[in-house]
């Protein structure tokens, strides 16, 4: 009788252990990079025109992720450019959302105090980065904000979206080779609910 | 005796939910589980699972023995249910991880699998710029583990023993196909000093546990066991070598991650074993209990049936 009393002890414990070992509503952060390469199309030493690209957010995560996010963030943005080119480049990476569709500045890319002064084009052969301190690329509040607002909404929006843009202006050489780019990188995390949970 | 059934069934399933959450991939190749552990660096999975490698590890060589009497020849045969519980201890909830590349501080405390909410960590030159660990998935002190253990004998003092369990995976559409297995081999020591007042064998382990593409875990042990035996009951312990490995290979979606494939090995972190327990033996029914003292700490017992 002891015995089946002991078993029928260990029956309920174990059973209880099996429904409370995993966490109910425990966060995953799962990574997100916001990232396109934009083709320089102009021909001619001066402005450079690069075609808008829009993001999906949520597309850019496992689709088993996209309906249980609880936040996001962003970690780093990178600013790299690929082909040959002997002139100098300054730009900047802007921002728009439908919720802001006005375009704010998000990255200054160049040289100098304001990072408004031409640099070689070869200095972002290697990727500059905000985490590794670059003194090529600065962010501006304004667009950080769209930014930030928009990783924010992922929240409650999973259809939310933004719109990056570069511009820019060559100079320092005599003509401009095709097939340039620029390439951005913005880094992130956003956190999903695994397991259910009370949605907090 | 319906009893002891169900305490065997809930035992098993709780040993699929132990692994199920230490091992991730035994969610379906889209689950949450394993996309889970593809967001992790190498570097980083190493710290996150570690704590899982220590007691799943701990547990795999728990049990082998409830005698070391083992007669010379002779038809001879058990089978036992032995579940196995590793204490989770408190330095295994959380580890140190590292930051993406150029963040500051280049190393943050997080929690591991079996630790709580994860750290946020706010790089110290870019306040805008933060980065976070994932939560612990398990919550738990112990980690349990159930096998069925088979044990055939006797040959010149020698038995064989081995544990397998397959779940495959039509048995719910959740799992693939998990396949646990374990051999060894134990002679006794004492058939050459009938002197000796007490049983003494040596025996050696191997065991594995395979599933899907992404965990490959192997280990073995050997050791030395004695017992003694008072009428019903019987006095055992041993001491034991053991080393494993816990393989993990996947393609990681972490984008600092070059060439974005990990492949890491993680160590057990227990080496060595020292084990006390005692049996009890009713005619052919057995029960058993016994700790095993190491880096890591666990108890394996169960109920068995056998001559």
């Amino acid at each position: 009788m002891k015995a089946r009393i002991l078993l029928l002890a260990l029956l309920a414990a174990v059973m209880t252990y099996g429904s409370s070992c995993i966490n109910e509503g425990f966060l995953i952060p799962v990574n997100l990079s916001i990232n396109n390469c934009y083709l320089v199309t102009s021909t001619t030493i001066g402005l450079i025109d690069t075609s808008p690209k829009s993001f999906a957010l949520s597309t850019l995560i496992d689709e088993s992720f996209r309906d249980n996010i609880k936040g996001a963030r962003y970690y780093d943005i990178r600013v790299s450019s690929t082909g040959n080119f002997t002139g100098n480049i300054v730009g900047t990476v802007s921002v728009s959302s439908p919720q802001s569709p006005t375009q704010q500045v998000l990255l200054y890319v160049g040289g100098g105090a304001n990072n408004t002064n031409p640099v070689p084009w070869s200095t972002f052969s290697t990727p500059q980065t905000l985490l590794g301190a670059s003194p090529y690329v600065r962010t501006s509040a304004a667009g950080v904000g769209v930014l930030v607002a928009a990783l924010d909404r992922m929240v409650t929006d999973s259809n939310t979206s933004i719109t990056l843009y570069v511009t820019g202006q060559t100079s320092g050489a005599t003509s401009l080779p095709s097939g340039l780019s620029v390439c951005v990188e913005i880094l992130g995390q956003v956190d999903a609910r695994i397991n259910g949970g009370d949605g907090n | 005796m319906k009893t002891s059934r169900l305490l065997v069934a809930a035992l098993l399933t709780n040993s699929v939910c132990a692994m199920l959450a230490l091992l991730p991939s035994l969610a379906n190749a889209q689950t949450e589980f394993e996309t889970t552990i593809y967001q992790f660096s190498g570097d980083a999975v190493k710290g996150y699972l570690q704590p899982a490698a220590d007691l799943f590890g701990a547990n795999m060589f728990a049990g082998q023995f409830r005698s070391a009497e083992i007669p010379t020849t002779g038809f001879n045969i058990a089978f036992d249910i032995v579940g196995m519980a590793a204490l989770v201890g408190d330095d295994q909830k959380n580890y140190t991880a590292t930051t993406p590349t150029n963040f500051t501080p280049r190393t943050f405390n997080t929690a591991t699998i079996f630790g709580g909410t994860g750290t946020t960590v706010v790089n110290s030159s870019i306040p805008a710029l933060s980065y976070r660990g994932p939560d612990g998935i398990i919550n738990a002190s112990v980690v349990p583990l159930a096998v069925p253990q088979l044990r055939v004998g006797s040959l010149y003092g020698t038995e064989a023993f081995v544990r397998f369990v397959r779940i495959p995976q039509s048995l719910t559409d959740k799992f693939p196909d998990v396949t646990l297995f374990g051999a060894g081999l134990r002679h006794s020591l004492s058939q050459y000093f009938p002197e000796i007042p007490l049983d003494v064998a040596v025996g050696v382990f191997y065991t594995t546990f395979k599933t899907g593409d992404l965990v490959d875990f192997k280990g073995y042990s050997f050791g030395l066991q004695g017992s003694k035996s008072f009428s019903l009951l019987t006095v055992y312990g041993g001491f034991a070598y053991e080393s494993c490995t816990m393989k993990l290979q996947y393609t990681s979606t972490d984008p600092n991650v070059p060439g974005r494939l990990v492949d890491v090995s993680l160590d057990g972190q227990n080496t060595f074993r020292a084990t006390a327990g005692a049996a009890l033996s009713l005619g052919v029914f057995h029960i058993f209990a016994d700790v095993n003292l190491g880096n890591v700490t666990n108890f394996s017992g169960g109920i068995g049936v056998g001559f």
